[in-house]
């Protein structure tokens, strides 16, 4: 196995790859970047231990700002967001994170597994899968948007052509023309994910915590401890559903091209897709937080197969892994097989040891985590203000990543307020271009015989089986979708993008036009339909502008989304009933959300402003004595600590660019 | 919660140490002969924009010379790199042209591609490359196309003319991968098919090794570093390359102007050949103070000599060839003076 120093060495890789996947993204790849000058004194195994230690590790912590504050500490966390910080709110967040860590923990176990027995066999596995069977799997993937769309069918089929469109956003990568980037030099590369799901899931919940007066967590769980048990628990008793996570993990791991993001996505979605609980989703399943958990720590050791058995690295964190390959002089490719077989176990052992100190290390914080969760929310503000501001940023280093950010938070917020599904567009939005290329270069490839090829044939009838299946299935009645008056303008605000997106695609070729014109023509027809029901279904009496989740009594049009009365417990157990959570935008007045938004924009005006290092400080100091109530005392030790924090550890320690203002240009 | 915090903080000061611990072990800076104060960058921090992002060639490169720069500049100043990535370098070229600081603590590291596009009036392109004051480049890159030896047809001679097309991989227009071989084959007749939509060139190496094409064009540093294992086990060859004359690793493979049709084709592929020889070039903005610009060109030249750098780029399977400032400034001006009729042909080869 290992020798003592590098179990060391990989002990600190741990930690660094602990804090990095805590601190919002701080991707794994750009710190294994920084990190790569420590190697060249290691040995090969011992180079190994720290950059992979290190690396598999991330999203393990990413998971738990995820679960706590609902802002995706990695990219490839942000489904745990989904399921988890509902769970949270609850006074779930011990259970919540039992069961993410230990989801987490089998996943990394299985995927590295896999890789030990599979890296005999896998060349000619992955030889025969090629782009038209790539394009198949994110046909499959696509199709699991209807069960994420549940009962609103049409609100998620219409926020799923939001994204797809908002895939299509930057050069063309057939003609390299442009497609909606306003002469936007930023948009070029398309719209980054990372920002979108720190604004659409994050942005929108620390908005919530402004507008409410309570800690994140609802009810006071008398169990925290013996929560994370349960949750722990939790992940045995859906044991093949933590497996069926794992393997899809690895699967898509294999495939290069496809990023963390899309694997937790489909895995979330597929989770939903087969459980027996499916309008539990997105209001705090267990199985939703299982599923995320497990496929996000089982890709790493897919994603190792290219770079090991081919020397062709999936992703950039695997491209940087490579060089360290080249750098001790190992070959990646047979002779990882046969001569340098032992940096390969090496690695199997180093995916699984690091994973098990690390879910160790986080089990013992757990409960002062938790803890954090049933303080005043305000008084976390201005920090998780920083994680989303940083979170964001660090996709280009540019301020317009903050701005991506801040538009993705409105549209978050009025997604929860009048329950627009999310998941569905950020499933379009990480597919959607992935589906386009891999298209085109079957079609360049192979005409139109790509679609005679056997296992794209396979991978079709399976799409269809799925999506037949749920039909064919007796299934109880789900609750009707609420109505909203808001309903109709926003379905009014997607037609016209919708003929607005058509109406450019009509000026380009026709392989740069087809697919944002096919997004177009899909928003057009759905968004029409929405607004013919919408027109039909006035709710009468309404004038309450924000009929957010909040069952009311009087008509049964409100249901919202809570299954009541059944004397059912939903996902596992009957001590599992959901409870609707309070609904914060619903019940703020007016004059709370003036207030909320005021401070929102000041911290971003003043982040623009003056940068990072005095913007942070002093939002927390005003921020905390003005509007969290806190004592001055403690508002000043608060802004000088966030100042270290930024200073001593970004600025200095990481390196990492901060938001500089335009006044000290 | 205070636990966390007490251990939290000893955490950050053990991971802080370690970063410092470079920067305390490289004082012994070497002296330039320049009118600068040799304290002028103590204390300060010189960040090198790269123009993609972590883990690239670029970033790789950026990263090495950061790491051994700073014993060859007076002061021993702090190098970090900052990713910029956007529109293949357009982006951080355009903020080095005119947004970076010109105090002589931006360097920027970009595309050196960004000159075809601005030759050929490209949108976006608010920067005149001739006004940059260029350190000096890495390497000299000739594109070279390589191909499976299993192809049908495995010599340029024969796929001139030839029924039989080859399929060659590559990433979309702008990029060598896919611009190369359109002028290749628009320059001599072969038939080569160049194929694009792949994400990155790894993607497109899977795409031979699945069979799907035959070959692909690209820089030879790349083939080396990336590709050594194909050359060495006879699985693929080197069966074309571009350039002025044969490079010194490859004497018995063809040049592609030996086939060229006529003159204007001999000129097209001087240019698709052009960025090649100055790859990945480092710059300083326009407008930095000609004193530091000189200390800092010393600086780049001393690390490219120095034994510890060349280490660990032999480790990486790497070849520094720089080029300097003036060798550059007379490759932009060559082929940024290329009449607007061949300019406008090259435009309209690498349509798709």
């Amino acid at each position: 196995m290992l020798a003592p120093h590098t179990f060391g060495i990989m002990l600190v890789g741990v930690a660094i790859g602990l804090l990095v996947g805590i601190l919002p993204g701080l991707g794994g790849a750009a710190t294994l970047a920084m990190m790569l000058p420590f190697v060249y004194p290691m040995d090969a195994i011992g180079a190994f231990a720290f950059l992979l230690g290190m690396h598999a590790v991330t999203a393990t912590t990413g998971d738990i700002t995820s679960v706590l504050f609902g802002i995706p500490g990695e990219a490839t966390s942000a489904a745990t967001v989904l399921d988890g910080y509902p769970m949270t709110r609850r006074g779930e967040g011990g259970r919540a994170l039992g069961a993410v860590l230990s989801s987490s923990l089998i996943g990394a176990v299985v995927g590295a597994v896999v890789l030990a027995i599979s890296v005999p066999v896998i060349r000619p596995l992955v030889l025969r899968l090629g782009p038209p069977e790539f394009l198949m799997l994110t046909v499959l993937g696509l199709s699991f948007i209807v069960s994420l769309a549940g009962a609103r069918l049409i609100k998620g089929f219409i926020m799923a052509g939001l994204g797809f469109l908002l895939a299509m956003v930057g050069l063309d990568p057939q003609s390299s023309i442009q497609r909606f980037t306003f002469g936007q030099l930023y948009l070029w590369e398309g719209i980054n994910v990372v920002p979108v799901v720190v604004g659409l899931f994050g942005g929108a919940e620390v908005l919530q915590l402004m507008l409410t007066r309570q800690s994140i967590a609802h009810r006071r769980a008398d169990e925290r401890l013996a929560g994370v048990m349960r949750g722990v628990r939790d992940t045995f008793e859906h044991w093949w559903l933590t497996l069926r996570a794992s393997a899809i993990g690895f699967g898509i791991g294999v495939i290069p091209g496809m990023g963390g993001a899309v694997s937790q996505f489909v895995a979330y979605a597929h989770a939903q897709h087969t459980s027996r609980h499916p309008e539990a989703f997105g209001r705090g399943s267990i199985e939703g937080v299982i599923a995320a958990g497990a496929v996000n720590n089982s890709r790493e050791g897919g994603n190792l197969i290219p770079t090991v058995a081919f020397g062709i690295p999936g992703s950039i964190s695997m491209a940087i892994l490579l060089s360290v390959f080249l750098i001790k002089g190992l070959v990646p490719g047979p002779a990882m097989l046969t001569k340098h077989l032992d940096v390969t176990y090496a690695m199997v052992w180093i995916i699984v040891l690091s994973n098990v100190i690390a879910v160790g290390v986080s089990f013992l914080f757990l409960n002062q985590l938790v803890r954090l969760t049933f303080v005043k929310a305000r008084i976390l503000v201005p920090f998780l203000m920083v994680l989303t501001a940083f979170g964001a940023y660090t996709a280009h280093n540019s301020f317009a990543d903050i701005v991506v950010m801040l538009a993705a938070t409105v549209a978050g917020v009025a997604a929860m307020t009048w329950d627009w599904p999310r998941a569905p567009l950020l499933l379009a939005l990480v597919l959607g271009d992935i589906t386009e290329r891999y298209l085109f270069l079957s079609y360049s490839l192979y005409d139109w015989r790509w679609v005679g090829r056997p296992l794209v044939l396979v991978l079709a009838v399976v799409t269809a089986a799925g999506l037949l299946w749920p039909r064919l299935r007796s299934r109880r009645d789900t609750p009707a979708p609420a109505h909203h008056r808001a309903d109709a303008i926003i379905a009014a605000g997607v037609l016209g993008i919708a003929v607005w997106a058509i109406s450019r695609a009509a000026a380009w070729p026709f392989r740069t036009a087809v697919f944002p014109m096919a997004a177009g023509v899909l928003l057009l027809v759905l968004s029409a339909a929405k607004l013919l029901l919408c027109v039909g279904r006035v709710p009468r009496a309404d004038t309450q502008p924000y009929v957010g989740r909040v069952p009311r009594a009087d008509s049964q049009q409100y249901v919202g989304r809570v299954p009541r009365a059944e004397g059912e417990g939903i996902a596992s157990g009957p001590a599992d009933q959901i409870d609707d959570l309070p609904d914060t935008f619903a019940t703020a007045s007016r004059r709370e959300w003036t207030s909320a938004i005021g401070w929102m924009a000041a911290f971003f005006l003043l982040l623009w402003l003056v940068g990072a290092l005095v913007a942070v400080p002093i939002f927390a100091l005003v921020y905390l004595t003005r509007a969290a109530g806190q004592r001055p005392l403690w508002a000043v030790v608060y802004a000088a600590a966030s100042w270290f924090f930024l200073y001593g550890l970004f600025d200095r320690a990481l390196r990492v660019p901060l938001p500089a203002g335009v006044l000290f240009r | 919660m205070h636990g966390v915090r007490r251990r939290a903080g000893r955490f950050i000061c053990a991971l802080a140490a370690a970063a410092w611990l470079p920067g305390c072990a490289g004082t012994d800076a070497s002296r330039g002969g320049t009118a600068v104060p040799a304290e002028f960058y103590r204390g300060k921090t010189i960040s090198i924009i790269v123009g993609s992002g972590a883990g690239g060639g670029f970033d790789t490169t950026a990263r090495l010379v950061a790491r051994h720069i700073q014993r060859h500049i007076p002061g021993s100043p702090t190098i970090i790199v900052v990713n910029m990535p956007g529109g293949g370098g357009l982006v951080a070229a355009n903020h080095v042209f005119s947004a970076a600081p010109k105090d002589g603590t931006t360097i920027g590291l970009f595309h050196e591609a960004q000159m075809m596009n601005q030759l050929t009036g490209g949108e976006g392109v608010n920067f005149d490359l001739r006004e940059f004051n260029w350190l000096g480049s890495s390497y000299d890159d000739p594109n070279v196309c390589i191909i499976r030896r299993d192809a049908p047809v495995t010599s340029f001679k024969a796929m001139i003319g030839s029924s039989n097309p080859v399929a060659v991989g590559g990433t979309g227009p702008g990029s060598n991968t896919y611009d190369a071989p359109r002028v290749l084959a628009a320059a001599t007749g072969a038939t080569l098919r160049a194929v694009a939509g792949y994400p990155t060139t790894n993607d497109v190496r899977l795409g031979v090794e699945r069979g799907e094409i035959q070959g692909m064009c690209l820089g030879w540093e790349s083939v080396k570093s990336a590709s050594s294992q194909w050359l060495q086990d006879g699985y693929a060859k080197v069966f074309v390359q571009n350039g002025t004359s044969r490079h010194k690793d490859l004497p018995d493979i063809p040049l592609a102007l030996e086939f060229a049709r006529d003159e204007q084709s001999r000129v097209l592929l001087r240019l698709v050949d052009a960025p090649g020889s100055m790859a990945k070039p480092f710059t300083l903005p326009p407008g930095v103070d000609l004193r530091l610009v000189e200390v800092m060109r010393g600086a780049l030249a001393a690390t490219y000599r120095d034994p510890a750098f060349l280490e660990d780029a032999r480790k990486m399977q790497l070849e520094f060839q720089p080029k300097d400032a003036g060798q550059i400034q007379e490759i932009l001006s060559d082929v940024l003076s290329t009449p607007p009729d061949i300019a406008a042909r090259y435009r309209e080869i690498i349509q798709p």
